[in-house]
């Protein structure tokens, strides 16, 4: 009789049972999936915009041939049309004011752009690129132009563009006033010349031989290969910015600024102004919805908040702000700029606590904008009881002074500069001061606690408890918090930057209301 | 609190009763009363819980000797003027705020993927320190305590440095984004759930690990089997360590995240912020939400972890 061996089951696994370790992995894996689905959802439901099909674009004459490869080119990626209509400069912006009607408006010259602004038509505006006037003839020079003077002679017939439409000819004018000639170049244009409404068509002219000569725009020239340009000194000065600005009653400013801001990149729309003998300016890089790095002092963040949200809504843009301590700010940024990377973790621009801080990392920024400042004074407890009128009665034995940390706060560096500077910085280190706080906003605690018998801090934190204090003026130009914006050399997004300051420049009630005094100079709008 | 009775001592040769005197003159060992002791211990425990409570009562207090903000429009705070007292306070203007919501559901979603990452992380880490030696192990613990000793400044920043080696895409992902506010709670709470996981594994003695191994199981399943079941208090400890750890944790997340309102901010971005600009109704405003959400919190999961409910 065979005995059959008895099969010991090495084997423990579980038929028909489910995989703890399965099971569990896949439970936790659901809770986290889940748990990150709603992270990344919550914060990507923004408004979803109604979908835009075409935007109206009023387009200088001029630019045609460039706005049209852009237009064609943003038509295929992004499936928006944009409507060019090309006419003079002067002529689109009258169109404008008496239709009220469109989203984008480029003009030969800024200063169209600006007189557009100041009748309320325009609202941003993006620089694109420069061109100088120059004078056209046939290749090959026939009637042997080689001066102003050239053009005033009998056999010469002149083609101008008409100063009243086009951007050309008020320039041609301007710069001709100022040397003189014009009144003889009007005239003869009048007798035996002719003006045009547009650039282009001056450019025709010349062309077709029509006309000896005429001055155009030497970007418009570089596009007809039958023409040749001289360069006369009388027109030296008629550099021209070619600017695009949005519309104020555009029903779309959001993809207006989408469409602008493809035009003005340097990797896609103004590669195309380059192609065509433009000059670009240096423009930002392109991208669908730019990521903006921007460092503030934590003091600023009451008035900043509702900029950069209205900013951010209106341009598409997102903003990521990092606020800290000044002094914790700059190290940041210098430790990424040593590093050298190109790092983009870089900001793109910096509001700070006070100019102090911006001089530090100075080389790193450009443009330096002081926005507001905020006065410092001394806080004591109603009714003044020690009788405290100025920084000479800090040193007083028996007056308990509380101070920020010079190394952890900028009023602590400020308080520190000013006590300096009226000498008594040591002493009432020594004798009075009983506490260096690590922030300004809590020096005053300090007064309506009673463990200090006066402060230096900034006026906008004594605004918070001023029924429980007193306020003691500082007299001193030192006394004061300047906090400048600067937009960072480094960045690929200065002009989203320079915008970015100009609608700040905007909120001076904003920042009155925060408590801080207006600083900014409209003279020094950016465009 | 009774004093044991004297049966369960050995019992002297005075009271054996079996003819043996030797020191018939020693009196019965009696237990002193236990009312010091856990008095002693009551009084520090109790203070140590008023103080906590106090500093709650305090916070709330201050905040509503605070001007009361309009949270209801003024039809309805005359309509209905109890509703309009108890409405009209900063929690209240708090959480009716979209930043603020938005906040406290990242400052709970963040902390809990934080929390299973570094649960995930932590146990590997405690099973191997704790059972395993090896060369240079002493130095890999304290590599693993650093992040606890650190600044958490430093923490950010060098999280920062790090991102900067790292190729333009990944860290246009990550640096200031949303993966970084995880990031940056997860290498500080890690620390803390390794340190308790280690420890939970000291305590289960190998021994019964060993009988698994000799019954046919193999490691992973000895592990599964026989030391997770036994860890599970430590494990949940570790859990809500991490969990209460990163909630509270904002320094790294200022530098490595950034504190974008509806994007990276969460609650305790929020406080920091609101104190430097010395809104301090606000800052204590938020305060008591984050505690009462991490109270909350912290409830749920002991009651549900251990099964019983001890409130």
């Amino acid at each position: 009789m065979t005995i059959s061996p008895i099969r010991i089951s090495t084997r423990t696994h579980r038929f028909g049972a489910a995989n703890s370790w399965v099971l569990l992995s896949c439970a936790l894996l659901l809770v986290l999936g889940t748990l990150v689905a709603i992270l990344f959802q919550h914060s990507s439901s923004k408004k979803p915009q109604t979908k835009v099909q075409e935007l109206r674009m009023y387009c200088a004459a001029g630019m045609q041939k460039p706005l049209e490869s852009v237009a064609e080119a943003y038509h295929q990626q992004y499936g928006i049309r944009i409507l060019l209509q090309f006419a003079g400069s002067n002529t689109l912006l009258s169109q404008i004011e008496v239709s009220r009607m469109g989203d984008l408006y480029l003009a030969a010259d800024y200063s169209y752009l600006e007189m557009a602004r100041q009748l309320g038509l325009v609202e941003e505006v993006l620089p694109l690129a420069t061109m100088k006037a120059v004078v056209g003839f046939q290749r090959g020079n026939p009637k042997n132009i080689h001066s102003l003077d050239d053009l005033l002679r009998e056999d010469v017939r002149i083609v101008l563009a008409n100063p009243d439409q086009a951007a050309i000819g008020r320039t041609t004018r301007q710069a001709l006033k100022k040397t003189g000639d014009w009144s003889a170049i009007f005239k003869r244009v009048n007798d035996l010349g002719v003006f045009k409404p547009t650039v282009g068509e001056v450019a025709n002219d010349i062309k077709l031989g029509s006309i000896d000569a005429g001055i155009l725009w030497d970007a418009v020239a570089s596009q007809y290969p039958d023409i040749e340009t001289l360069e006369i000194p009388e027109l030296a000065d008629t550099a021209t910015n070619i600017s695009i600005g949005i519309l104020s009653d555009s029903k779309h400013p959001t993809a207006a600024l989408h469409f602008a801001r493809y035009l003005a990149s340097r990797d896609q729309g103004l590669k195309e102004f380059a192609a065509y003998g433009y000059h670009p300016i240096e423009g930002d890089a392109w991208e669908e919805v730019p990521q903006m790095v921007f460092f503030a002092g934590s003091v600023n963040r009451r008035a900043l908040e509702p900029i950069l949200k209205r900013f951010s809504e209106r341009e598409g843009v997102e903003i990521n702000t990092v606020y800290n301590g000044c002094g914790i700010l700059t190290a940041q940024m210098r430790t990424l700029v040593d590093q050298g990377h190109g790092a983009s973790s870089f900001p793109d621009s910096f509001m700070a606590c006070d100019r102090y801080y911006l001089e530090k990392v100075e080389d790193l920024f450009q443009d330096a904008q002081d926005v507001s400042n905020v006065p410092i004074q001394m806080v004591v407890a109603s009714e003044n009881p020690k009788h405290i009128k100025s920084l000479q009665d800090l040193t007083r034995p028996g007056v308990r002074v509380a101070l920020g940390q010079p190394e952890q706060c900028t009023i602590g560096v400020l308080s520190r500069r000013l006590l300096q500077a009226a000498g008594i910085y040591d002493q009432v280190l020594e004798n009075n001061v009983v506490t260096q706080t690590a922030t300004s906003s809590l020096l005053v605690p300090t007064i309506t606690t009673g463990s200090a018998d006066v402060a230096l801090v900034y006026a906008s934190d004594a605004l918070a408890e001023s029924d429980r204090l007193e306020i003691v003026p500082i007299d001193s130009p030192l006394a004061l918090a300047v906090q400048p914006y600067g937009v960072a050399r480094s960045s690929d997004r200065k002009h989203l930057s320079l915008r970015l300051l100009r609608e700040i420049s905007k909120s001076r009630h904003l920042f009155e209301t925060a408590g801080f005094r207006w600083e900014f100079d409209n003279a020094n709008l950016p465009e | 609190m009774q004093t044991h009775s004297n049966k369960n001592f050995p019992k002297t040769s005075s009271q054996q009763g079996d003819g043996l005197q030797t020191d018939q003159t020693k009196p019965a060992h009696r237990v002193r009363s236990d009312t010091p002791f856990y008095f002693a211990f009551v009084v520090i425990s109790g203070t140590y819980l008023l103080l906590l409570l106090a500093m709650l009562l305090a916070d709330a207090g201050y905040m509503f000797q605070e001007d009361s903000p309009q949270v209801l429009n003024r039809e309805w705070s005359e309509a209905h003027p109890w509703l309009a007292i108890a409405a009209n306070n900063p929690i209240v203007a708090a959480l009716s705020d979209d930043n603020i919501q938005y906040s406290i559901v990242l400052s709970l979603v963040s902390c809990t993927i934080t929390a299973l990452l570094s649960l995930f992380v932590a146990i590997p880490v405690g099973y191997l320190l704790s059972r395993h030696q090896f060369f240079g192990k002493n130095f890999v613990d304290a590599v693993f305590d650093i992040p606890i000793v650190l600044p958490p400044l430093v923490v950010g920043l060098s999280l920062l440095i790090l991102f900067q080696y790292a190729p333009p895409s990944i860290r246009e992902q990550i640096v200031y984004q949303l993966p970084a506010v995880v990031l940056a709670q997860f290498v500080v709470a890690c620390a803390f759930a390794v340190r308790t996981m280690r420890a939970t594994f000291d305590l289960i003695d190998s021994r019964r690990e060993n009988v698994a191994l000799t019954l046919g199981c193999n490691r992973a399943q000895a592990f599964r089997l026989v030391v997770l079941p036994e860890a599970r208090s430590g494990i949940l400890t570790a859990g809500t360590l991490a969990w209460a750890r990163a909630l509270g944790e904002f320094g790294p997340l200022l530098v490595f995240a950034g504190a974008t309102r509806g994007k990276t901010e969460v609650l305790s971005t929020t406080v920091f912020l609101e104190l430097s600009i010395g809104d301090l109704g606000a800052a204590v405003a938020v305060s008591l939400i984050m505690i009462a959400a991490a109270a909350t919190v912290l409830i749920v999961i002991r009651t549900w972890g251990t099964n019983k409910l001890t409130l």
